[in-house]
């Protein structure tokens, strides 16, 4: 798969709804739930509210804010014609006159996340309500890009380093807060343009949360989602470390869902539906006793796709039919509350191949310990600077 | 390029300006509904732009957007639009017990409209950031279409600073001082704009800034970019822009390392700029200066025409002084002061954060 692959795929999508353009907006709001339209159309990850808009012909037509990000843009973008524009309003208007689009003709896609006013403006520009694409629109981004694959698995590489060093410099006491900025440093000097990192602890946590000021304790299990984004594409994984030895309990439970985790990934294969995952990690969990626990509150989604660009193939779920194809990426992870334990975080991302899943991680969850004694001062000093002792 | 999650210290037992700051700010504002007859007031929030709620609650959208819910009296309440499972953890960000998530948005906001039924009608703030897609569930409410905008009257409310706030300002301000010299370091150390700015943001990072965003320009201030990768490549004079948020306010300024001959223009103007701010100067006043010192050459586009803004819980705050505006600088305002020439070669920056006073104004940080 490449961009001319996907576009085709698009222009037949144009061709069966027998439309003449697609209109896809970006709010420039990422976030690792969503796709960007945008950013499917043109690998562009804009810094303010912009469209793109693919004609049926195949041809690109980028509207990119703020206009003096032109040579970020014209250095990255494939489009092929790039207009950079602070008049979001008066550039939408000019397409649509000069390729003779309106609400009959046009399909969207996410236009539904742009601000209200801007897009109602645009609704009025087509002069009405245009025929909304979003799902087959993101769905063609399914399968990923082999350019899209590469920075995933760079991605994935850089999840695992940061897990590695959140293991080095984790000690108890340490407020998790600035646990996680410092992971959040650490990932950024490898190289990650974001990273949505879910990451919190507790003794008996009831699902993962973003960071506090909570200071970690010995029998914390530390729930961790490092979900970097490298260059512009996100990859997870999903780890659980013990502040102090696990006990025997915590690490067989947690064996229990690796090894649920393990039986879901090995569902995963080309021409088998999405759900054959979901099933494949609540068929060990309930073998084992936890049914009851196999669904809300208890667990949210047993993984999903990941953004920017497209989050297809959506979730890995019981009511996701999706057929899965070779190339499509997303993250598998039980992520499920053992009342015995807590919340147990474990997953891993992976490619769908003909034969089987392609797991782009190194190593595999394991429940790791960090040690309950102080680390080298050299670790302590990350935190020396915090100005003010009411927060230390 | 705002992050997708933002990390670091935010909860509300922490909070260097504590409760009754917030309780005034609520009550100042129930005042002004009174005097304008509003019931309640919607106060809107994205994840990315989310300064009048945090104003009132402490509480920033991490997850989902949010609305802050005040009535004419009593406690406010949060509801965040979507992520149930998220709300204890956005609770602890909060002073506001009333946090709850909004299973149907139309049922929950329609929960809060009808408790205030009969009290005047809605005002809202902020709710043109509203995505079309939330927005489309809310419109017909009859509230919703009928509610007054009050954000011009909110943004005036919160362009005047307490003690608390300008002392909050003044740290963030140190720690902008501490990443500067850091970067310095950094790049005396042979560190390329690039990875000046990872230690930029790290620098920000470590004493509690929860958001921390730079721009670099490794061409000596002509084209600026977000961090997307690591790079190598060697660079002679550079600039980087750095934003940083702590406790929900933000500090900001230009960097700019190496001898460059268009960043000492822009410096003596930024000089001469700071000697005219004081309360009652107009765009035209400060611009007029701005332009003589530097031989009529225009603003530099990144920085979209404006010379000064308030900053505050947002990084464009009342007063804006750029061309269409007519804001007047007050005194008490916390401003932005940006000076950025373009010869169409090089460009050159200098910035500085300023409290107005009527004689003049105190530099809480500038560009060196």
């Amino acid at each position: 798969m490449n961009r001319q692959d996907r576009l085709k795929l698009l222009t037949d999508l144009l061709a069966a709804e027998k439309l003449d353009a697609v209109i896809g907006f970006s709010a420039a709001a990422h976030h690792v739930d969503f796709g960007d339209a945008v950013a499917l159309l043109t690998g562009i990850k804009p810094m303010a509210p912009s469209f793109a808009v693919l004609t049926k012909d195949g041809v690109v037509h980028l509207h990119n804010a703020p206009a003096w990000d032109r040579s970020r843009v014209e250095l990255h973008a494939t489009a092929d014609r790039i207009e950079m524009t602070d008049d979001l309003a008066a550039s939408f208007e000019t397409v649509v006159t000069s390729l003779n689009l309106s609400a009959s003709n046009t399909g969207v896609a996410d236009l539904v996340r742009m601000p209200h006013r801007l897009a109602a403006g645009f609704v009025s520009t087509l002069g009405g309500a245009p025929i909304a694409l979003d799902k087959p629109f993101f769905a063609v981004a399914a399968r990923k890009t082999d350019h899209e694959l590469e920075s995933a698995r760079g991605a994935a590489e850089i999840a695992e380093k940061t897990y590695d060093y959140m293991l080095e410099i984790a000690e108890p006491g340490m407020k998790e807060c600035y646990l996680a900025a410092e992971l959040k440093n650490f990932s950024r000097s490898m190289g990650a343009d974001d990273n949505f990192m879910m990451f919190h602890a507790e003794g008996h946590p009831l699902a993962v949360q973003p960071s506090g000021e909570r200071k970690l304790e010995k029998g914390d299990l530390i729930l961790a989602e490092m979900t970097p984004s490298y260059r512009g594409r996100f990859s997870q994984i999903c780890r659980t470390a013990c502040v102090g030895e696990p006990t025997g309990e915590q690490q067989e439970k947690y064996n229990l869902v690796v090894g649920a985790m393990m039986s879901g990934i090995g569902r995963a294969k080309a021409g088998v539906p999405m759900k054959e995952i979901c099933l494949g990690v609540d068929e060990v969990l309930c073998g084992n006793g936890y049914a009851e626990y196999c669904a809300p509150p208890y667990m949210n989604r047993r993984g999903h796709g990941l953004g920017i660009a497209s989050t297809a193939p959506g979730n890995v779920s019981l009511n996701n039919e999706a057929v899965l194809e070779d190339g499509m990426f997303f993250v598998v992870h039980p992520n499920q509350y053992i009342p015995e334990v807590g919340y147990l975080l474990c997953g891993e991302p992976i490619v769908v191949r003909d034969g089987g899943a392609d797991v782009l991680t190194r190593n595999r969850a394991a429940l790791d310990a960090i040690p309950l004694q102080a680390r080298r001062p050299a670790h302590r000093a990350h935190h020396a600077p915090c100005p003010a002792g009411r927060r230390v | 390029m705002h992050l997708a999650l933002p990390v670091g210290a935010f909860d509300w037992p922490e909070n260097p300006l504590g409760r009754e700051e917030f309780e005034a700010r609520v009550f100042l504002l129930q005042e002004v509904m009174a005097e304008q007859g509003w019931g309640g007031v919607l106060v809107y929030g994205e994840i990315h732009e989310c300064g009048l709620p945090t104003y009132y609650s402490n509480y920033a959208p991490r997850l989902s957007p949010a609305m802050v819910l005040i009535s004419k009296e009593g406690m406010p309440r949060v509801l965040t639009l979507v992520g149930g499972r998220m709300v204890p953890a956005g609770a602890l960000t909060t002073w506001i017990e009333d946090v709850r998530p909004a299973g149907n948005l139309m049922e929950s906001l329609g929960e809060w409209l009808a408790e205030i039924d009969g009290q005047g009608p809605l005002a809202t703030a902020d709710l043109d950031l509203m995505q079309a897609g939330y927005f489309e569930k809310i419109a017909e409410m009859p509230q919703i279409a009928s509610a007054a905008d009050a954000t011009e009257i909110v943004r005036a409310l919160v362009r005047q600073k307490s003690e608390a706030e300008l002392k909050l300002i003044a740290e963030n301000c140190g720690i902008l001082a501490e990443v500067e010299k850091a970067v310095r370091d950094a790049a005396g150390n042979g560190r390329n704009p690039v990875r000046c700015s990872v230690v930029a943001e790290k620098t920000a990072r470590n004493p509690g800034a929860r958001d921390a965003r730079c721009l670099y320009s490794p061409d000596g201030g002509v084209n600026f970019y977000p961090f997307e990768a690591l790079s190598n490549e060697a660079s002679g004079p550079f600039v980087l822009y750095v934003a940083l948020k702590q406790w929900g306010y933000w500090a900001e300024g230009f960097i700019t390392v190496g001898e460059d001959e268009a960043r000492g223009s822009a410096l003596a103007a930024l000089d001469e700029v700071l000697a005219a701010t004081r309360a009652g100067a107009l765009y035209a006043d400060l611009e007029a200066i701005r332009g003589r010192r530097l031989d009529g050459l225009e603003s530099h586009p990144v920085l979209d025409g404006v010379l000064a803004a308030g900053i505050g819980v947002s990084s464009a705050e009342t007063p804006v002084l750029k061309s269409e505006s007519s804001d007047v600088l007050a005194a008490g305002d916390v401003v932005s002061v940006k000076v950025g020439v373009f010869d169409g070669q090089g460009g050159g920056f200098a910035s500085a954060v300023v409290k107005v006073s009527d004689d003049g104004c105190d530099i809480l940080w500038k560009s060196s």
